[in-house]
């Protein structure tokens, strides 16, 4: 059986420029249920979908025509000032094209069923306040700023191995793996600051690169790729290097349902592989000696934290500008030192930016499901559940702090300040239907 | 299925209602101009540069790391300077407003100002192209046009300016309350300022320009240009602001002040620095010092409504004192210039003219039997007299090369830096102009030397 599906919608928007102003939205999607048309007895299940769509996007409201600040008077002078952002009256409605193809199928009595899908996404015009340089006036400028690129392959996969009528188990495993890449920007533009932070660090839409990446002060590399120290033993660093990628190579998560009579076990563990983060906290707790790393023994067994003449210090792997191996430790005594917050000089930004991988239990739930018979005539149905999330981070890389507890808003991925734990919630709850 | 839904689409629906769409000329140059006054007043890296503070847990400003500075010259005198100020130019001439002549001078004359003070920080910058909200890429121009640009528009500028008629109204110039005879005078001053800077490149335009700016120049220091702060938080000094409303103990006297003023028993002592344990002493420049140890800032200058000057009297006689030594013919000799600068410094501060008049009894002070050849001995008196001017005291020093100063900790005396990086964002976000700017100018370093900055 073959199916099509056609669908538009229209749009007028009063936040766009009033010639630009409208935009519509369409979609195509065919499907084919194919398990009749092959015949294998194994496959109970089988369509293949392809779809097409396009979307139109947007403006917040209030970006089209220019207003001014006010400030606050100066004894008698009132004071007006342009605004930092300049507005733009010749913007036109974003608009994202996709593309998207599917298998969907259940075989061996529907005890295995696979979903798979690849995507390709390309969001053109995107709309965006773009950092500009203040000498144009202005620090940032409502542009629609070139070309994002995703595309991606999601799969879903479910097992159930055992299907008794007391005793069943299922397994439901999914794995997404996302690329995306600026392709084109703003004008002659090569990089666009999409937020920047403390720690002289910007999160940017770099062309020809993922977006997203963290820019900052970098290490110094010799040709072979070793790291640079300086004659003080300190890493050298590099203005303006992309330090970190914030998106993950892939996600993954399982989830296995244990049902046994009236007891049901759920788990849920969450992975993702790669992605970067930058921790201000990092910056700020090793410059000023919080964390223990900044404490303890030194590879000759001495305290870090004594002066070099007797023996302390930390020696930074490396080599000095010459090509010869490091060999001066760096001190570990005050705050300028080898856990220093650097500057453009020396102690580069990356040295505190972190792996964002992590192994998580998710979730775990018990519940038991009240036997009928225990249950009087009024109460059609009971059950009591104990459900966990957040109970357990199995693995991670980044020190002190959960790699997902950053500012997360919107475009701001991949920068740690102020990392609070995550809450591990327990819940009881108990449902009675009647 | 079918849905149609419809509304009426108002452009006024898609205008800001909270600010306003439209404001005054005057409230866009006051804004500016606060501006600009309040940075130059609150870069008080000038003040670590010219060595007259040091800092005390945080060193990293006094070991000429440049962080913050380097963005906040730019975006400052950028966006909330001068793009203030073309708005307000582009209304006067929209409006037809009243005294349009006088008002275009005094704007342009802050422009002026505004753009010198970027060339004289990084050498190199947008110019010709800046300003242009379509153009995100301008070029960066070459310094000595700037500078040679800059000179003609203020000299065109004082011509202009027509002492008959009115500029700004008193209320709305926070400067010289509406007084078209002061703003002629700081103009005429700032043109003798920027002669002196070129002196060594381009001595035929130095003299000349020197000459008509020294003919209209600040002589006393009622006429300071400076803007008059107020007693109360957002508008006090930004000194006060920084070291008093903080409530930070970042900054001490700096030994290499001290230790200059010291012996020649300077009466700005008790003006500019406390003492400490009976005597002034200053914390080691370039390092962390002890908050506690050494002599605080004066009350004087942590005083909330203090004058925010930025062009000075005594500034104006060094300057006129400098042009006579270099052979230029405005009048006077060097050593009568010298003294009275150094007179005008005293009792800028506070001093009486009995102060400054023993201060000069001293053989080491005129001009006559002080140490060194003209420029040792203007460089050194300039250098103590800008205390409140400190980004004219750093670049004093660039300029004539004196007084010395001290190499922090593990620098040597050519790390000493003579002038700011570009910031960081540049070379991201506009990156082409900006490496082949760096190139030309000899290295985004801060050991580059500017155009000016020759002998």
């Amino acid at each position: 059986m073959l199916y099509l599906d056609l669908t538009d919608r229209y749009d007028i928007s009063s936040a766009l420029p009033i010639d630009n102003n409208k935009y519509n939205y369409y979609a195509v999607s065919s499907s084919l249920i194919f398990d009749n048309l092959v015949n294998l007895p194994w496959l109970n299940f089988g369509k293949l979908r392809a779809g097409y769509a396009e979307v139109g996007n947007d403006l917040p409201a209030n970006n089209v025509y220019d207003t001014f600040a006010v400030i606050d008077n100066f004894g008698s002078s009132s004071l007006f000032s342009y605004p930092g952002t300049k507005a733009n009256s010749n913007l036109v409605p974003e608009r994202t094209k996709e593309i998207e193809v599917g298998l969907e199928t259940k075989m061996f009595n529907n005890k295995l069923s696979l979903d798979f899908s690849w995507y390709k996404k390309n969001t053109e015009n995107q709309l965006m306040a773009v950092s500009t340089t203040t000498a144009t006036g202005f620090s940032r400028k409502w542009v629609n700023a070139g070309e994002i690129q995703n595309k991606g392959v999601e799969v879903g996969l479910n097992y159930s191995p055992i299907r008794t009528k007391d005793f069943s188990w299922d397994i439901n495993v999914n794995w997404s793996r996302n690329r995306n890449l600026v392709v084109s920007l703003y004008g002659e533009t090569e990089n666009i600051v999409l937020a920047s932070y403390q720690g002289s660090i910007t999160i940017n839409a770099t062309k020809g690169q993922p977006y997203g990446v963290i820019r900052g002060f970098g290490f110094k590399y010799d040709n072979n790729g070793n790291k640079i120290v300086d004659a003080n033993g300190y890493y050298k660093s590099v203005s303006d290097q992309i330090i970190g990628d914030t998106n993950p190579e892939w996600n993954g998560g399982i989830t296995n349902s244990i049902k046994y009579k009236n007891l049901k076990l759920n788990f849920l563990v969450d992975v993702q592989k790669g992605g970067d983060v930058y921790s201000l906290d990092m910056h700020y707790g090793q410059g000023t000696g919080l964390t223990s790393n900044t404490g303890g023994l030194n590879e000759l067994g001495n305290p870090i934290r004594n002066s070099l003449a007797d023996g302390g210090g930390v020696l930074n792997v490396g080599v000095t500008e010459d090509g010869a191996v490091n060999t001066t430790r760096a001190r570990g005594d005050y705050y300028g030192g080898a856990f220093y917050w650097g500057n453009s000089s020396r102690n580069p930004s990356a040295m505190t930016v972190y792996d964002a991988s992590y192994v998580k239990l998710r979730e775990l739930a018990l519940a038991y499901n009240m036997p009928k018979t225990l249950l009087g005539d009024k109460v059609s149905s009971a059950s009591l559940s104990l459900v966990g999330r957040n109970l357990w981070i199995i693995s991670k890389n980044v020190p002190y702090a959960d790699p997902e507890s950053g500012l997360g808003a919107g475009n701001a991925q991949g920068y740690l300040s102020g990392s609070y734990p995550t809450y591990r919630t327990v819940g009881l709850s108990l449902n009675i239907e009647f | 299925m079918l849905v149609l839904a419809s509304c009426e689409v108002d452009s006024d629906l898609n205008i800001d209602q909270k600010n306003p769409s439209s404001v005054p000329s005057s409230g866009l140059f006051a804004n500016g101009t606060r501006n600009f006054f309040d940075r130059i007043n609150g870069w008080h890296e000038n003040r670590l540069y010219a060595q007259y503070w040091a800092q005390t847990t945080y060193p990293e400003a006094s070991q000429y790391v440049m962080t913050g500075l380097r963005n906040n010259v730019w975006a400052t005198i950028y966006s909330n300077v001068l793009q203030d100020f073309k708005g307000a130019k582009e209304l006067i001439i929209a409006n037809n407003e009243e005294n349009a002549t006088n008002k275009l001078a005094i704007i342009d004359m802050m422009e002026v100002f505004a753009y010198s003070t970027l060339v004289d920080n990084y050498g190199d910058i947008p110019y010709t192209e800046a300003l242009d909200s379509d153009n995100a890429n301008p070029k960066y121009d070459d310094a000595a046009t700037i500078y040679s640009d800059l000179m003609s528009r203020l000299s065109a500028d004082i011509d202009n300016l027509d002492v008959t008629k009115a500029g700004f109204g008193a209320g709305q110039d926070p400067v010289y309350g509406g007084d078209v005879v002061m703003w002629k005078k700081a103009a005429s001053s700032l043109l003798l300022r920027l002669a002196l800077r070129v002196a060594d490149v381009d001595a035929s335009k130095a003299s000349a320009m020197a000459i008509k700016g020294a003919a209209g120049a600040i002589t006393v220091n009622d006429e300071n240009f400076g803007i008059n702060y107020l007693d109360a938080s957002p508008n006090t000094n930004p000194i006060y602001a920084d070291l008093v409303l903080s409530g930070r103990n970042d900054y001490v006297a700096a030994n290499t002040l001290v230790d200059i003023m010291n012996p020649l028993n300077d009466p700005r002592m008790g003006h500019y620095f406390e003492k400490k344990d009976g005597v002034y002493t200053g914390g080691e420049y370039g390092t962390a010092n002890a908050a506690s140890g050494f002599s605080a800032i004066s009350d004087q200058l942590k005083t909330a409504d203090l004058k925010g000057t930025v062009i000075s009297a005594s500034e104006v006689a060094f300057l006129k004192a400098e042009a006579v030594a270099r052979g230029i013919n405005l009048g006077g000799t060097v050593s009568v210039h010298y003294d009275n600068a150094i007179t005008l410094s005293i009792t800028e501060w506070g001093g009486s003219e009995a102060d400054a008049s023993n201060y000069l009894t001293q053989s080491s002070i005129p001009y006559a039997t002080a140490n060194g050849d003209w420029k040792e001995k203007i460089a050194t008196q300039k250098w103590i007299a800008m205390y409140g001017i400190p980004f004219e005291g750093w670049t004093a020093w660039r300029l004539l090369d004196k007084p010395t100063l001290n190499a922090p900790e593990g620098m040597s005396y050519s790390d000493i830096p003579t002038r700011i990086l570009y910031p960081t964002t540049e070379a991201q976000l506009n990156g082409t102009a900006y490496n082949s700017a760096a190139s030309k100018i000899g290295g985004d370093e801060k050991t580059t030397k500017l155009f000016w900055d020759k002998n």
